[in-house]
């Protein structure tokens, strides 16, 4: 999540509601830049809070990409080596890349499957048995 | 310098090693706290604290939006969550994160309540406008990188007439704790490695206190190993001139004014609480924000009922030290026994960003991989 990702906006899709959609190593999703602004063909810039323009951005334009929302225009190159470096992070690029590829919500239980067997052992977690918790520790007791 | 040869430009980072070998004053100690949890997780995974001199010591701060977070907010946030037909959605990073004995919203989420994992608020509104019929609830955390975000999102919810939707708000700001942490009579620092994306939201100028009023310089800085090293150089170096000043490392994304609509934003949506429980650190005066008079119908902690019980933390657990930085994750009692990734008790072993984690997962391995003498080894 306090990873900054960088995508090139490949497309508006409502310019009045600020929504783009951005290029993230290949994947694409839909953002916003109302915090940053929208630059028109005619050069005017619009955004659904006041902004003063100087960061507006437009389609191919590379963006640092937060939660969903642009927060800095980039330049291309900057851009690149940002995804190069954020690659050899591993893990928690991997975990970033799998929440903005995700189209709405995600499934806790199924994004953590490997970390809740302990949780519901037959995977049938609503309706499952009751929580059972590692005897390792005194760490997670559970409310049962 | 093997680690060295993973960075963006190895030659520019053996440089920046000669330097800062060049810089240290052999005689004398330098803490640097780095504020981030970013920096700190670039700190282990690159291996950065092996090619210092030893005369240099980095300090994690509390700068992890996840691990700063106490036991009682999480156990409101599941006590909300567990309400009938409601449906709760949060950031991954917080499902984990341990409440009172142990629970988390993954385990409540296993004992039947409809917690469900959200990329952006955005994406929790919209379950709000596709299930008009349910109240949807959107666990907000984050410093002011992320506030603006939420504060775009009520904004859009109060443009639509949204009713069913509600934020429990648990965003915090920066500045505060890093007063606390320079009021703190256990610390002696030297400088500060400033946050990067925090700043581009909020600039450079809210630091300049920390030169002026406390006499320590403070270098906003990147995420790359090559940022954290030269900023590393640019401390020494104010040092060294006898200088004590806010410098931004950061140019490339970080501006001096920061961006000053999301700020607008902030103070159009929320207002700032009296005080704010951090984990390990106690209260806060003004450190985090609640949502505002005018957008108060979206306030989950007026919408529902909040227990709001303070809850101490475990007391095996010593993430408050560090968090303040006065121990290392290694010498906290539980580190890698009782307390790992897998089966965390406090919230630094949680985020991948936290100090302990950090260290679980990348710093026990380079403490014995790298050679002693860094600098010995040839230049490419």
């Amino acid at each position: 999540m306090c990873l900054g990702i960088p995508g090139r906006i490949v497309e508006i899709v409502d310019p009045g509601q600020q929504r783009a959609i951005a290029d993230v190593d290949g994947v694409r999703r839909e953002i916003s830049v109302s915090l940053l602004g929208l630059r028109q063909p005619d050069g005017s810039v619009t955004s659904t809070i006041e902004v003063d323009g100087s960061d507006a951005v437009t389609v191919d334009d590379w963006v640092l990409i937060h939660v969903g929302f642009a927060m800095s225009r980039i330049d291309e190159d900057e851009a690149a080596a940002t995804l190069a470096a954020l690659r050899a992070y591993g893990d928690p690029y991997q975990q970033e890349m799998e929440e903005y590829a995700a189209d709405g919500t995600m499934d806790p239980l199924r994004m953590f499957a490997d970390e809740v067997e302990w949780l519901a052992p037959d995977g049938a977690a609503a309706s499952g048995p009751e929580p059972t918790m590692p005897d390792t520790h005194e760490a997670p007791a559970g409310r049962s | 310098m093997r680690f060295v040869d993973e960075f963006r430009d190895p030659a520019a980072a053996r440089r920046l090693v000669r330097t800062i070998d060049s810089l240290v004053d052999e005689d004398r100690r330098y803490q640097f706290m780095e504020v981030c949890g970013g920096h700190t997780h670039t700190i282990y995974r690159h291996g950065i604290e092996q090619l210092l001199p030893d005369q240099i010591e980095l300090v994690h701060g509390p700068g992890c939006p996840v691990c700063v977070i106490p036991m009682g907010r999480v156990d409101d946030a599941i006590h909300v969550a567990e309400h009938e037909g409601l449906i709760f959605t949060s950031f991954g990073d917080m499902m984990r994160v341990p409440g009172s004995e142990g629970d988390n919203l993954l385990a409540a989420k296993a004992r039947g309540a409809d917690v469900r994992m959200v990329y952006s608020p955005l994406d929790a509104l919209q379950v709000a406008l596709d299930e008009p019929d349910r109240e949807v609830v959107f666990f907000a955390v984050g410093f002011e990188t992320t506030a603006p975000s939420t504060a775009v999102t009520l904004l859009k919810a109060q443009a639509l007439g949204v009713r069913n939707f509600s934020v429990f708000c648990n965003h915090v700001t920066i500045v505060p704790p890093l007063r606390a942490i320079l009021e703190s009579p256990d610390l002696r620092l030297d400088g500060f490695i400033g946050p990067g994306h925090v700043s581009t939201v909020i600039g450079n100028r809210p630091y300049r206190f920390v030169p002026r009023d406390y006499g320590k310089p403070l270098v906003t800085a990147g995420f790359e190993p090559l940022d954290v090293l030269q900023s590393i150089e640019m401390l020494l170096r104010q040092l060294r001139e006898g200088r004590c000043e806010v410098e931004n490392q950061y140019t490339r994304i970080v501006r001096d004014e920061g961006n000053p609509q999301a700020l607008a934003i902030l103070a159009r949506v929320f207002s700032l609480r009296p005080h704010f429980e951090w984990r390990g650190m106690g209260f806060i005066s003004q450190s985090a924000l609640q949502i505002g008079e005018d957008f108060a119908t979206f306030d989950a902690e007026r919408r529902y009922e909040v227990p709001g019980v303070r809850v101490a933390d475990p007391k095996s657990c010593q993430c408050g030290e560090v968090l303040k930085g006065v121990i290392k994750p290694w010498e906290c009692k539980v580190f890698g026994t009782a307390c790992t990734p897998e089966t965390p008790i406090g919230t630094c072993m949680v985020s991948s960003e936290g100090a302990c984690a950090a260290y679980y997962n990348f710093g026990r391995l380079r403490h014995a991989a790298v050679p002693d003498d860094v600098t010995a080894l040839p230049v490419a």
